[in-house]
């Protein structure tokens, strides 16, 4: 029984890490979309340093997403990982939660609106699959402690 | 199952069981011919296509996958190779009807429908009794595998991992290539593509699980997608052992004629002489056990194995008058095949499930339906 739990929630964190890793690259595509769709409202001095910023923010978020999403799977493949990766998951369901809040207001303010609630709901799912990332390896963690004590009263 | 036991060990337990040498041979050769009889070749004898027991695959790629076609292609792999072990089992959680169906067709071993299958081999052609010994070998072998295209219980998780004879673990990988063959060193196989689509001919029996099943040495742990996430541990070497002795039991049941075939029995006394053999070949890490089984063989009965020849029987039927083609070997094999499948469809059917389509009591309603199977009507009258 414990075994099962074991092996369903593995391929849970292997499944979400692949997904996790796939909204990483949507991340930068969103970025990078938004710099060039936006680029006539922004002013020519500026845009290099704009372009430089997006480019080098929207690196780092999908960095970021391959690095859970990565550990993840690797957790998943019953590889031992330190927890850093499930802070920085944390960290990261934040940021979008703040970017979701952000489009919200957008919504009601610019004139991309349908754009904008696309990406509410693209932000809300990667956001979702972060959160059940963290759950499931909370949960790997403690089942696996709970095998190793189980194991050591057997012996 | 690979070709060394489907033949060569096969021609063992037939020896081992009571039948003589020309006897075993015809056996063997009828349980080879399972895995080689398909529409392409029955084309060229101008036998009946119905009668195929295996599809090439370049057939399976031209196969059709709408509803029609997923029958015939269950009809022929269901019958012959895959077996249900239990046409009415219910899976541990709730599901759809249409996954249930699936799931009743998963292959096992001592089933129902296994008795079935020897019985209809009882008092008929030492064919017959050849298909019965393929059927009943591959319960063993490909149990957990179902004879029908299905993604949800077919595409094991990819977490196979072999146990060693000193009990450690290796971790098995999987690749695509049609030409390179197994690496046993780094327990490095080939195994079908994966396909998202659920009745893709890539979901079809052990195609994810490349031949692991048909290695007599190996065991493996697996993540079967039917399990709820529990393992499933198979233990070739004991599988094809308790194969071989039951087919050894089925044999002497069958060569006596008598009384009715038990589920869950095998004649471990008649290889008490050569367990020692029989342990080192099903044991020993190699692709093709053929040489071993044939050494044993000969010296069970003394006398020489002529390999495999597939051409063997044609002329004979070619030639033969349209009349006289049911007597030939291959006429009989056709007979038997038509049987086995006319009564694992019929099964599945009367059960409730559709996926090997549809199927007529014609003992009680008259004949329809496919012509072929009218030679059943034929044999049975004689």
């Amino acid at each position: 029984m414990v075994k099962a739990k074991e092996n369903k929630t593995e391929v849970n964190l292997i499944t979400i890490g692949t997904g996790v890793i796939f909204f990483g690259l949507w991340t930068f595509i969103k970025f990078m979309l938004s710099y060039f769709l936006a680029d006539d409202r922004i002013n020519n001095n500026d845009s290099g340093v704009i372009y430089v910023f997006t480019f080098v923010f929207a690196l780092f978020l999908a960095f970021l997403h391959c690095y859970i999403g990565l550990s993840a799977r690797a957790e998943g493949n019953g590889k031992k990982k330190s927890p850093v990766y499930i802070v920085v998951a944390g960290i990261l369901v934040f940021l979008i939660n703040l970017f979701i809040v952000i489009e919200i207001f957008l919504i009601f303010t610019s004139e991309f609106t349908f754009s904008l609630i696309i990406s509410v709901i693209i932000d809300t799912t990667s956001m979702v699959f972060l959160v059940e990332l963290i759950v499931n390896s909370i949960k790997i963690r403690q089942i696996r402690k709970q095998s190793a004590r189980e194991e050591s009263y057997e012996r | 199952m690979n070709a060394d036991f489907h033949y060569y060990a096969t021609y063992c337990a037939a020896i081992l069981a009571g039948y003589s040498h020309i006897e075993s041979l015809e056996i063997s050769y009828s349980d080879r011919f399972v895995d080689l009889c398909n529409r392409t070749f029955l084309d060229i004898i101008k036998g009946e296509p119905a009668a195929a027991t295996t599809q090439l695959k370049l057939e399976l790629m031209d196969a059709r996958t709408d509803i029609p076609g997923l029958q015939d292609i269950t009809r022929i792999w269901a019958s012959f190779h895959f077996l249900p072990k239990d046409l009415y089992a219910e899976p541990v959680k709730r599901c759809s009807r249409r996954y249930k169906n699936k799931y009743r067709l998963i292959c096992g071993t001592n089933g129902e429908l296994l008795k079935n299958t020897v019985m209809l081999a009882k008092n008929k052609s030492l064919q017959a009794v050849g298909i019965a010994m393929h059927v009943l070998s591959d319960t063993w072998a490909h149990s957990g595998f179902a004879g029908t295209p299905s993604l949800v219980i077919n595409n094991p998780y990819n977490r196979f991992v072999e146990i060693m004879p000193d009990g450690s673990e290796r971790r098995i990988n999987f690749r695509h290539s049609a030409t390179q063959t197994d690496d046993l060193e780094n327990s490095i196989f080939t195994n079908s593509l994966y396909s998202g689509s659920e009745n893709s001919i890539m979901n079809l029996g052990h195609g994810r699980a490349g031949h692991l099943p048909d290695y007599c040495f190996i065991r493996y742990r697996y993540l079967p997608a039917w399990g709820n996430f529990e393992d499933a541990v198979k233990d070739n070497p004991s599988d094809y052992k308790h194969a071989f002795c039951q087919m050894i039991y089925a044999m002497k049941y069958l060569r006596s004629g008598q009384g009715e075939f038990e589920l869950e029995r095998c004649d471990f006394e008649a290889i008490a002489d050569i367990e020692a053999d029989v342990d080192r070949i099903l044991t020993t890490r190699q692709l093709d056990s053929s040489r071993d089984w044939e050494a044993l063989g000969e010296k069970l009965s003394g006398q020489k194995i002529e390999p495999f020849d597939i051409e063997k029987y044609q002329a004979e039927y070619i030639n033969a008058a349209k009349e006289n083609k049911d007597s030939t070997f291959l006429g009989r094999f056709i007979i038997a095949s038509l049987a086995q499948k006319s009564m694992v469809t019929n099964k599945i059917y009367n059960s409730g499930n559709k996926l090997a389509g549809y199927s007529v009591d014609y003992g009680k309603r008259g004949f329809r339906g496919i012509k072929a199977y009218k030679k059943l009507l034929k044999e049975g009258e004689n």
